[in-house]
């Protein structure tokens, strides 16, 4: 199926550029950095009813190396391909507009899985190099990941979104950053304490509660319950519509494209 | 093979082609001329399924372009004007790609691939990277790539813009051995290339069909461009009105030249020889004669005269 040969060609000149490389040691570098911060803080204050992972996925510093992380991963993906004009050779062999934008973000989707090893590492080091042994849950564990790699599949899908509608690579990972900074910091609204806004429309009462909305879509919010080791179908809900919504804005916006040039 | 009925395009307001009414049979190969911006390339477009047309109907082996674009594209190699390729790629590693894209068996491949780097004359570039070659040398892969498939129809933009002298020649040549198996749309600029190798040519200009027809027929509807060139020793009156006497020939022209030698150029109506009773009158008057040439116009002349405003 053409899909496998794109996808493998896609995580081919992914890996093939010394970029990829880079990347990835900085995600690592910083992972290590945001690790050894909460390991260090917990440690110092005697903290016992939070794990270190735990610390970790709910920090704003660990999901501003997110909004960072995704648009320069997926900036290149369709952004380069109109830039060189190999979109007409691609579409111009028998395959479909979704094989194209599936295998791409397929790619870029595993990229990002690839980035966040470095932090399974850390945990593992932590468990098996400490005395007494810093105790493993599987639960909170397997859910923070879990957490991890469905909101990432969400952002991923918005990158790949703002990579098709420009061809500059530069605008699209701002585009990209800017959606997630924005989404990000919707979810810090549910902090605030407004009093719910309510109006009439056509003789009904209607009445808008922004902080509760706001909680629905915060990251921190999911992130903290996953760690606890509470599964919530909510959010996996929401990103993998929101995936879907985005990769299907992406076919059309590609074929919208194609169509114009 | 291809059957394009009224195609039209417009780009935001600007129509690019207008009209298009021809066909295409198998195993024939049609030369696409025209000026830059005429609507060639997008014309090849429309074709190879790339760009929908605004209006109009276009059929490639009996499939609609646009209801059963992936029936089409599987039967067409489409070689665009750019020749954009993925630089960081190996010549055989994106060979390999494409053949896996367009659906070649992966038992075939690598005979596939072997076949064409021998048709474009790849052999020792199979290992470069794509980046680094020549435009000529990009072009040839690129042909490679709209042949691995062993499309039935191929559609070549500009297929030997990037080639040098030696290298239009060998395309010639490949061209010609190509059209025993498929069929063959051409655009190009170079005229001489047409001529040789077309067996029919249409030229478009400002979007429309100019004239579709044979090289030849296109060169002998110049203004002018298929006349008796004859160099005799006699006085340039004389010329005109004895040769003008003779059967067939509808215009004569002379002009003193050097010694009293003059140069006359005999129009006769389309279709008809008159070298023979030209010859003959001549011989008749025993005025001394040095040369008699046929001179026919050039498709260059066919395209400047259709083409300018």
């Amino acid at each position: 199926m053409a899909y496998w040969t794109l996808l493998k060609k896609e995580l081919w000149s992914i890996f093939v550029s010394p970029v990829a490389y880079a990347v990835l040691m900085a995600c690592s570098l910083s992972i290590a950095a945001i690790f050894v911060y909460c390991f260090s803080a917990i440690n110092g204050s005697n903290i016992t009813f939070i794990s270190v992972l735990q610390a970790c996925a709910t920090l704003p510093t660990f999901w501003i190396l997110v909004m960072f992380q995704v648009p320069v991963m997926t900036m290149r993906t369709f952004a380069e391909e109109f830039k060189m004009g190999t979109m007409e050779m691609l579409l111009t062999a028998p395959i479909r507009e979704w094989e194209v934008v599936l295998a791409k973000y397929t790619a870029a989707f595993l990229f990002f899985v690839l980035a966040w090893v470095p932090l399974a590492v850390n945990i593992t080091y932590l468990h098996i190099f400490t005395n007494p042994a810093v105790p493993f849950f599987f639960y909170p564990t397997a859910l923070t990941f879990l957490g991890i790699v469905i909101v990432g599949m969400f952002f991923v899908s918005v990158g790949i979104f703002t990579s098709v509608i420009t061809r500059n690579q530069i605008v699209s990972a701002i585009l990209a950053f800017v959606f997630i900074f924005v989404y990000f910091f919707i979810g810090l609204l549910s902090y605030l304490k407004l009093e719910p806004w309510t109006f009439s429309f056509l003789g009904m009462s209607l009445s808008i509660n922004i902080p509760e909305i706001a909680s629905y879509m915060s990251v921190l919010e999911h992130m903290s319950t996953f760690a606890r080791g509470v599964f919530d179908s909510r959010p996996v809900v929401l990103y993998f519509s929101g995936t879907i919504l985005m990769l299907f804005l992406t076919q059309r916006a590609l074929l919208a494209r194609r169509l114009q040039s | 093979m291809i059957d394009v009925q009224n195609l039209s395009k417009s780009y935001s307001g600007h129509r690019a082609v207008q009209n298009l009414t021809f066909d295409v049979k198998r195993k024939e190969i049609v030369g696409l001329l025209g000026p830059n911006g005429a609507g060639k390339s997008t014309t090849m477009r429309i074709l190879s399924g790339y760009l929908p047309p605004t209006d109009g109907k276009v059929t490639i082996a009996g499939f609609d372009v646009v209801t059963q674009s992936l029936e089409v594209r599987k039967r067409i190699g489409y070689m665009p004007e750019k020749v954009p390729m993925y630089p960081d790629m190996r010549v055989h590693e994106f060979l390999r790609f494409r053949a896996e894209l367009k659906k070649v068996p992966s038992r075939n491949i690598r005979n596939r691939v072997d076949a064409v780097n021998q048709l474009c004359q790849l052999g020792d570039l199979r290992r470069s990277i794509i980046g680094t070659l020549s435009k000529g040398q990009q072009q040839r892969v690129a042909l490679a790539d709209s042949l691995i498939h062993e499309p039935e129809l191929l559609i070549l933009d500009e297929p030997t813009a990037g080639f040098d002298p030696t290298q239009i020649r060998a395309a010639r040549e490949l061209v010609k051995e190509l059209s025993k198996h498929h069929t063959i749309l051409l655009s190009t600029h170079i005229l001489s290339e047409v001529e040789m190798l077309c067996n029919r040519v249409i030229i478009i200009n400002r979007g429309r069909i100019e004239k579709a027809d044979t090289p030849s027929n296109l060169t002998r509807m110049v203004r002018g461009g298929h006349y008796l060139k004859v160099e005799i020793k006699a006085p340039s009156d004389k010329i005109i009105s004895v040769l003008e006497a003779v059967k067939d020939v509808e215009d004569v022209e002379s002009i003193a030249h050097e010694d009293g030698w003059c140069i006359g150029r005999v129009y006769s109506a389309p279709g008809t020889d008159v070298r023979d009773s030209i010859y003959s009158a001549i011989l008749k008057q025993g005025w001394p004669l040095r040369e008699m040439t046929v001179v026919r116009a050039t498709l260059e002349e066919a395209f400047v005269e259709l083409t300018q405003d």
